[in-house]
């Protein structure tokens, strides 16, 4: 289980002096649970997440994974996390096997191993077309395939997923919530950012909104339709960070 | 550190930046080829023009004495052409004659005074050829002199100087390269180490791949090393191109052009690792520069600077009189250049290599270090926050 405890980050700036993107969040995700992460621009949400991919160190607080810090083993933790966000660039002179491959290397995944899931990831994701496309030559939601593909490389334990279907069509958004939805049967534990409402509302057990680096919401889907009852998840949104 | 993932980075470093053509072309073609044809070129033009000009017919202006013009300058390639003592400026000024010649003549002496226009090279050649005619002209002068008093012509020779060149053939004929390519080779490395620094940092920070990477198992470290060593490979291979293209076109050249060279495959053995350090430090300064900045125009616009600040020191090859010591050991690049062109002249000191190359290697260290410091910063690595 992923355990998220009382987490603080405040950033230097020049202009606006200390900025405090995050205050105090805490939550739990369970293993074969979707956690939903939302909130407006500016709230904090890749602030979280990025301090749980270990990208950036909590000014205060901890995150736990099966009850251990996760920055006193950071490679260990970042084997089994797999992140991917819509603003996730790719290298626009590899092929996506390139890609795959440097990250499963880098993972310390032997080639044959990359090479199998590798076949297996295209099938899922119905990618042979691109496969000899430049990344640098395809469209936004054949990207989003590509980083799909290079985190499912390593097949690990935790997802982390910043906007996973931003500006992409229906037909892609709707595979890689197929993935999404197929990764919590496998028992991944999935971590969700998205501004799509009816996405969070279809995918996620459990919901988090984050307003101004402060958790206002934390419970399941289900409970948060019993306390505003017949209300869409929109309006619940707009009502609690007071729009 | 984990040497086996900074191999995985750096090859595919490697791949990447190879495939892109601008690498390709800027870092390799243009030092392979431009070099060569521009120097070919010019040395071919520069003949030509030499040539054209000593078989041009002067045109010499004057006004009187133009039995004594007759005497001196009985050239074929000489036009004596009489005009208005008042118009000879404007005669001048519109490149109707080259020269003005007015000669007076007191008692048994002769005074020339030649107008002409000396902001142009090929006048100043021209003037050469006068010059020429006029002192066949005074010896003739003087031994009808002597001979009324029956001095002999040997008198001419009373006093005789003699230089004993105590250079070799091969240091000799490597003076111009031993000035220009220390220059050329130090710049090269700089503008060899630019793009890929800057592509394999901020550029990847703009381009949104940095993050990715930054979240996989390998350390900051890792990556900065691998990127490094990347960077310092580019370098490398562009000044080796430009060694390479500078070697075969001082072979190419004719032996009576300025360009022509001897590199021996020693010299260019030497030169090669004298360059690996100064790629070294550059790579690592401009990867720290680059590290620190929040775009690619902003790195670009730190290391633009940066370029005229390493031209100066770069051109003391040039510097007459500037010998290696050991105080300029200590200067950097300064040093390598002395270096460089220590090695071209075969005269290579010791204690100045080592003591330069220990200097580099630590500046390398230094600037790789710091770098390793902003890569561990969150402000800077996400700058935009």
């Amino acid at each position: 289980m992923l355990e998220i405890k009382e987490i603080y980050k405040n950033f230097k700036s020049h202009k606006k002096g200390i900025v405090k993107a995050v205050q105090g969040i805490s939550f739990n995700v369970e293993p074969g649970r979707i956690f939903g992460l939302l909130g407006p621009n500016g709230a904090g949400k890749t602030t979280t997440l990025r301090i749980i991919a270990t990208l950036l160190s909590p000014s205060k607080g901890d995150v736990l994974y099966n009850g251990k810090s996760i920055y006193t083993e950071k490679i260990e933790h970042r084997k089994r996390l797999g992140f991917v966000s819509g603003n996730t660039g790719l290298y626009d002179r590899l092929k996506p096997e390139e890609i795959v491959q440097y990250f499963g290397q880098l993972t310390g995944i032997d080639k044959k191993t990359i090479n199998d899931r590798f076949n297996d990831i295209v099938e899922l994701l119905d990618m042979k077309s691109i496969l000899n496309k430049h990344c640098g030559k395809m469209s936004t939601g054949e990207k989003q395939k590509v980083s799909i593909a290079r985190m499912m490389i390593t097949n690990p334990d935790i997802l982390i997923l910043d906007e996973p279907t931003l500006g992409l069509d229906v037909l892609t958004s709707k595979t890689i919530v197929d993935f999404i939805n197929e990764s919590k049967k496998r028992g991944k534990t999935i971590i969700l950012s998205t501004h799509i409402l009816s996405e969070a509302e279809y995918l996620c057990d459990d919901i988090g909104i984050i307003h101004e680096g402060k958790l206002i919401y934390n419970g399941t889907l289900a409970k948060i339709f019993t306390n505003y009852p017949q209300q869409s998840l929109e309006n619940i949104f707009l009502n609690l960070i007071g729009a | 550190m984990r040497w086996n993932l900074v191999k995985i980075i750096f090859k595919k470093e490697i791949l990447d930046i190879f495939r892109d053509k601008r690498v390709i072309v800027s870092m390799i073609i243009v030092p392979l080829l431009a070099f060569p044809l521009l120097m070919v070129g010019v040395s071919y033009i520069m003949q030509l023009q030499i040539q054209k000009i000593s078989t041009d017919v002067i045109k010499i202006g004057y006004s009187k004495n133009e039995e004594i013009l007759k005497e001196v300058f009985h050239n074929n390639n000489i036009k004596l052409q009489k005009i208005q003592e008042n118009s000879y400026k404007s005669l001048l000024t519109e490149k109707n004659i080259h020269f003005y010649i007015d000669v007076t003549r007191q008692n048994e002496s002769y005074l020339f005074t030649t107008s002409f226009d000396r902001s142009k090279t090929a006048n100043s050649i021209k003037y050469e050829k006068l010059q020429k005619s006029i002192r066949q002209f005074k010896d003739k002068k003087i031994e009808i002199a002597l001979g009324k008093y029956n001095v002999p012509h040997s008198i001419f020779d009373i006093v005789k100087t003699k230089i004993e060149n105590i250079a070799s053939k091969k240091k000799m004929k490597n003076v111009f390269l031993a000035l220009l390519l220390p220059y050329f080779l130090i710049i090269i490395s700089l503008t060899g180490a630019t793009y890929p620094a800057i592509d394999l940092t901020v550029g990847e920070k703009e381009r949104g791949t940095l993050e990715t990477l930054l979240s996989s198992p390998a350390t900051r470290r890792e990556i900065i090393v691998g990127k490094y060593l990347t960077t310092v490979l580019i370098s490398i291979i562009t000044a080796l191109a430009s060694l390479t293209s500078f070697t075969l076109t001082f072979k190419i050249v004719p032996a009576s052009s300025a360009f022509s060279a001897n590199i021996s495959p020693v010299t260019f053995l030497i030169s090669f690792f004298a360059i690996i350090p100064i790629s070294m430090i550059f790579s690592a300064l401009i990867f720290a520069i680059s590290t620190f900045s929040k775009s690619v125009k902003e790195a670009q616009s730190y290391i633009q600077p940066l370029t005229m600040i390493v031209i100066f020191p770069a051109m003391v090859s040039f510097l007459p009189g500037i010998e290696p010591n050991m105080v300029n050991a200590f200067i950097p690049i300064i040093n390598i250049s002395l270096l460089l062109k220590s090695i071209f002249l075969l005269e290579i000191n010791p204690t100045f290599l080592i003591i330069t190359l220990s200097e580099s290697f630590f500046l390398a260290f230094f600037f790789i270090t710091l770098a390793f410091r902003l890569f561990d910063r969150e402000s800077i690595i996400f700058k935009e926050e």
